[in-house]
């Protein structure tokens, strides 16, 4: 399945200012996606998951957010220091994005066939007709009738609208996909069908993703390696497998406890207690411990990096620390 | 299409009726006796009596009316003049155009300058750019247009003799009026872009164009653009009306022959019937500019467009 | 207006506005040049240092100096004084023009709103037909029926200004029409009147206080212009517009005559809406951003 690493991304730190304040939306986040590997980003509104994938695609509006550190890779090349005018080849062509609310991510002024053929005219020498021809087949492949690309959007329905954005990012045929909870806005009977044939599509192609979702059910029918993210750090990464059955940091284990669980018997659910930190003032420490149920002092001092509990599965947690196993 | 067309002009006749209603109303009630005005003060009680009979002044308000439509609609014939006698349409018919010009370039003239601003000001927000836009946009919409007019014809006209300082002739006749009313419309163009860009640009289908890697400047002019241009059209259009009013004033300032001037004469000489006849021309050409607006908005709207065309065969979509 | 049992909720609100306000440099530079202006026009007798009619034929079209700071008119009448007085007409028009079109204009909207079908629609036809004449040429029209003077200034601009006022309260209406706290005081046998004077206005208020500070702004413009035509205040009352009107004929030579009155025009329709944009932006902060 995972091949040569496609995109690495090393302590990236993104920030977001409004007046006094400073928004600490990404604090030094590293993970690669391999070629042909749908990897998970998984966590709470606002953890910092889409900032993380705008960062990679260098669509981050700037103000108010700035990347303050780090780096992102993609064939050797570091692409935040890229000019715009390479990025641009990028964006589109070998990544895509798949937005979360498909009502809203659709131009409504123009037919939905031109702005699939928009995407395509950037990208790829082709003639406006052979642009409009492909944007048809594009749909088809989709399950829309190609006809309907003349189109706007108002005119389809949400599944609909999300199958169109789905054609606009495959369009170019690009490496990696970034899905940015591309089910949510949907509804619940729509969802299961957009993201089979998102997952058809990927295999069908061998397209990278990279799966942006607080949904556990997501993550276990689609991805091959799971990053959950708190606050702005990856808390725990590892294959999809090693997360599911050793579940090793507390957010982890609480994500788990508020999902009901078929298989054993659960009379309550169990939520996480509290809320996440407001992000433009983080506790010290580890940022997880006003909710911990297992947090002591050192918890609340040291900051803490991430243990290599097992080969690849990665844990910010101290009482994982190899130097003092309990 | 069509039929949205067709509504609109269906729902013009009526307010033109009102319209027509209002004004002769209006100047129906204006105290003061035409007789006198046209025959001047030393005139007998027999003569004004003789005069008022001639124009149907004795006549009841119904009457009177019904004349004045018949007149209006039927003849194109918005009366006589009380001082000269002259005919009213005749005047209003060459004099319009001017006042019509000085009215379409400065609404012309205040997009050109209005939208780019606001443009560049909501695509640099809080910088220094966006700032002086701002400035700039506020003290246009805060200056009276007939003064920014004595000031701008005493300093390029008066002063540096740059440009003719009144009359009427080629386009360096219109520099001055136009520029003068047409400076709080970029003002207000420029403000009404600024807040319907940056709404625009806030939404997630700019970030999906930029997404596919296209140029900053198609994003802007492109895709965000056309979304906010909907509320400027509509702005633009009622700003056509504003400036036809503006264009009055600018007139009287620089004695261009127009409409304006005509009217304020009128004002001035208690000549009612060309208050009457102005106010008139000028709302039906304001309501038709009012209707061809909205024909643009539905073809600028794909959404409102839809609204009226043939009913869809497919109505049950997706789930 | 409002209640006791409201005013605790009301002032809550009021002061959080006015924080959001005090923020705002430039709102809060034409509140304070407004108050400046009001302030200088109650006490015109007291500040300026001639008479507004006081004529001084030895000194006339004196430029500006010491002794007359904006200089003297073809009378020889100090434009300082003049202008101070005539803030008292201007300002005096602008609110009371404001003010004349809100009441008519947010009952006839009100009135549309609440009862909606067909008093709604002749309410709309009629302000339709308003409409089609832009608003300033309505107000020349109005003015010349009914001859010049202050308060027919004030009818004028008022009148042809209502119907703004009206859609944005029929606006409001429409928006909370069906709502549940609507039908639960309708369920408690609310008169007509009282719901719509303690249930919907309110949520009509904040645009509302936005459009008149910025109506006031338009009115004093509209006013000067009216008076520079002919109508409307005037001469020798002393107001901006008729003073530009009086002094336009030797703009050439003596530029002074001109240039203050407008500046005073400008500077308080600024001030009006700067104050206006900050307000909005107070009000309505999802607006910033």
């Amino acid at each position: 399945m995972s091949g040569e690493s496609l995109i690495s991304v090393k302590d990236l730190v993104v920030e977001y200012t409004s007046g006094e304040d400073v928004v600490h939306a990404v604090n030094g986040v590293s993970f690669e996606l391999n070629a042909g590997e749908t990897l998970g980003l998984v966590g709470e509104t606002g953890a910092g998951k889409t900032t993380i994938a705008k960062s990679i695609l260098g669509i981050l509006p700037d103000p108010p957010a700035k990347i303050r550190g780090g780096e992102i890779f993609m064939d050797g090349k570091n692409m935040l220091k890229l000019s715009q005018k390479e990025m641009r080849k990028v964006r589109g062509n070998k990544i895509a994005m798949i937005f979360q609310d498909p009502m809203t991510a659709l131009n409504p002024m123009f037919v939905v066939g031109d702005q699939i053929a928009e995407v395509i005219r950037l990208h790829e020498k082709i003639s406006k007709a052979g642009a409009a021809k492909k944007s048809m087949e594009l749909l088809e492949m989709v399950g829309i009738p190609g006809e309907r690309g003349r189109e706007y959007p108002h005119q389809f329905s949400g599944g609909m609208k999300q199958r169109v954005v789905i054609a606009m990012a495959l369009a170019c045929n690009p490496q990696v996909l970034l899905a940015d909870e591309p089910t949510t806005a949907l509804d619940v009977t729509i969802q299961a069908q957009v993201l089979e044939m998102m997952m058809r599509l990927r295999d069908q192609r061998g397209t990278s993703m990279l799966m942006i979702t607080h949904d556990l059910g997501i993550v276990a029918e689609v991805c091959d390696k799971v990053a959950v993210i708190y606050a702005g750090e990856i808390v725990e990464m590892g294959t999809k497998e090693h997360i599911f059955d050793f579940t090793s940091h507390p957010y982890t284990e609480g994500l788990f406890g508020s999902l009901p669980n078929l298989n054993t018997k659960t009379k309550r659910l169990k939520p996480i207690p509290g809320m996440m930190p407001n992000p433009s003032s983080l506790p010290a420490g580890c940022k997880f411990h006003p909710r911990c149920p297992y947090a002591t002092e050192a918890c609340k001092t040291e900051t803490v990096p991430l243990f290599e509990t097992e080969p690849g599965h990665l844990v910010r947690c101290l009482r994982r620390d190899p130097r003092q196993v309990r | 299409m069509l039929r949205y067309v067709l509504k609109r002009i269906l729902m013009f006749i009526p307010i033109i009726l009102g319209v027509t209603i209002f004004v002769f109303t209006l100047l129906y009630f204006t105290p003061g006796d035409p007789a006198q005005v046209i025959l001047g003060s030393d005139a007998t009680e027999e003569e004004l009596e003789a005069c008022r009979e001639e124009l149907g002044l004795n006549d009841s308000y119904l009457e009177r009316f019904a004349r004045y439509c018949s007149d209006v609609f039927l003849h194109g014939n918005l009366g006589e003049s009380y001082i000269n006698g002259r005919s009213i349409s005749e005047e209003v018919a060459s004099r319009m155009p001017k006042t019509f010009t000085v009215a379409l370039v400065s609404v012309i003239l205040a997009v050109c300058i209005g939208m780019p601003l606001g443009i560049i000001s909501a695509t640099n927000q809080y910088t220094w750019k966006d700032n002086t836009a701002i400035v700039l946009a506020l003290l246009g919409v805060s200056m009276p247009g007939f003064w920014v007019g004595l000031m701008l014809s005493l300093v390029f006209a008066l002063k540096l003799g740059l440009l003719p300082p009144s009359g009427w002739g080629g386009i360096e006749y219109l520099i001055l009026p136009c520029v003068s009313i047409a400076l709080s419309g970029a003002g207000s163009i420029a403000r009404q872009t600024r807040s319907s860009m940056l709404e625009v640009i806030r939404q997630d289908y700019i970030t999906t164009a930029r997404a596919k890697g296209q140029t900053e400047r198609k994003v802007i002019y492109v895709h965000a653009l056309r979304n906010a241009l909907i509320p400027i059209v509509t702005q633009v259009g009622t700003m056509l009306g504003i400036q036809l009013s503006g264009a009055i004033v600018a007139e009287s300032i620089f004695s261009i022959p127009g409409i304006g001037t005509y009217m304020v004469s009128g004002i001035k000489n208690r000549d009612y019937p060309v208050v009457q006849g102005s106010v008139l021309v000028v709302a039906i050409i304001f309501s038709i500019v009012m209707l061809l607006v909205d024909v643009a908005y539905a073809f600028v709207d794909p959404r409102i467009k839809a609204q009226y065309a043939a009913p869809k065969k497919r109505t049950a979509k997706e789930a | 207006m409002a209640t006791e049992r409201k005013k605790a909720k009301k002032n809550s609100r009021f002061w959080e506005v006015m924080r959001r306000l005090r923020k705002n440099r430039l709102a809060m530079a034409g509140l304070v040049f407004l108050l400046l202006m009001i302030l200088i026009s109650i006490f015109a007798p007291l500040i300026a240092p001639y008479g507004y009619e006081t004529q001084d034929l030895y000194n006339m079209f004196a430029l500006p100096s010491a002794e007359h700071p904006f200089g003297t008119d073809n009378l020889g009448r100090d434009i300082f004084s003049r202008i101070i007085y005539g803030g008292r007409a201007s300002l005096t028009i602008g609110f009371a023009s404001v003010a004349v079109s809100a009441v008519f204009g947010m009952t006839l909207g009100a009135i549309a709103g609440y009862y909606g079908g067909k008093v709604d629609m002749v309410i709309m036809r009629v302000l339709d037909v308003f409409q089609a004449v832009p608003a300033i040429l309505m107000s020349i029209a109005i003015s010349a029926t009914l001859g010049p003077g202050l308060v027919n200034a004030i009818l004028a601009i008022g009148l042809s200004t209502i119907p703004g006022y009206s859609r944005m309260t029929r606006a409001s209406f429409m928006s909370v029409q069906g709502m549940e706290y609507i039908e639960a005081a309708r369920a408690i046998h609310c008169g007509d009147r009282r719901i719509m004077l303690k249930h919907v206005l309110p949520n009509a208020v904040s645009p509302m206080i936005v459009q008149m500070t910025m109506g006031v702004g338009s009115c004093i413009s509209v006013a000067a212009m009216l008076s520079f035509i002919g109508l409307g205040v005037q001469p020798p009352s002393p107001e901006w517009g008729a003073m530009l009107s009086a002094g336009r004929n030797y703009i050439r030579d003596y530029w002074h005559i001109v240039l203050f009155p407008g500046l005073a025009i400008m500077l308080t329709v600024l001030s009006l809406n700067m104050l206006g944009d900050g307000l909005r932006d107070a009000l309505d902060p999802r607006l910033k951003n």
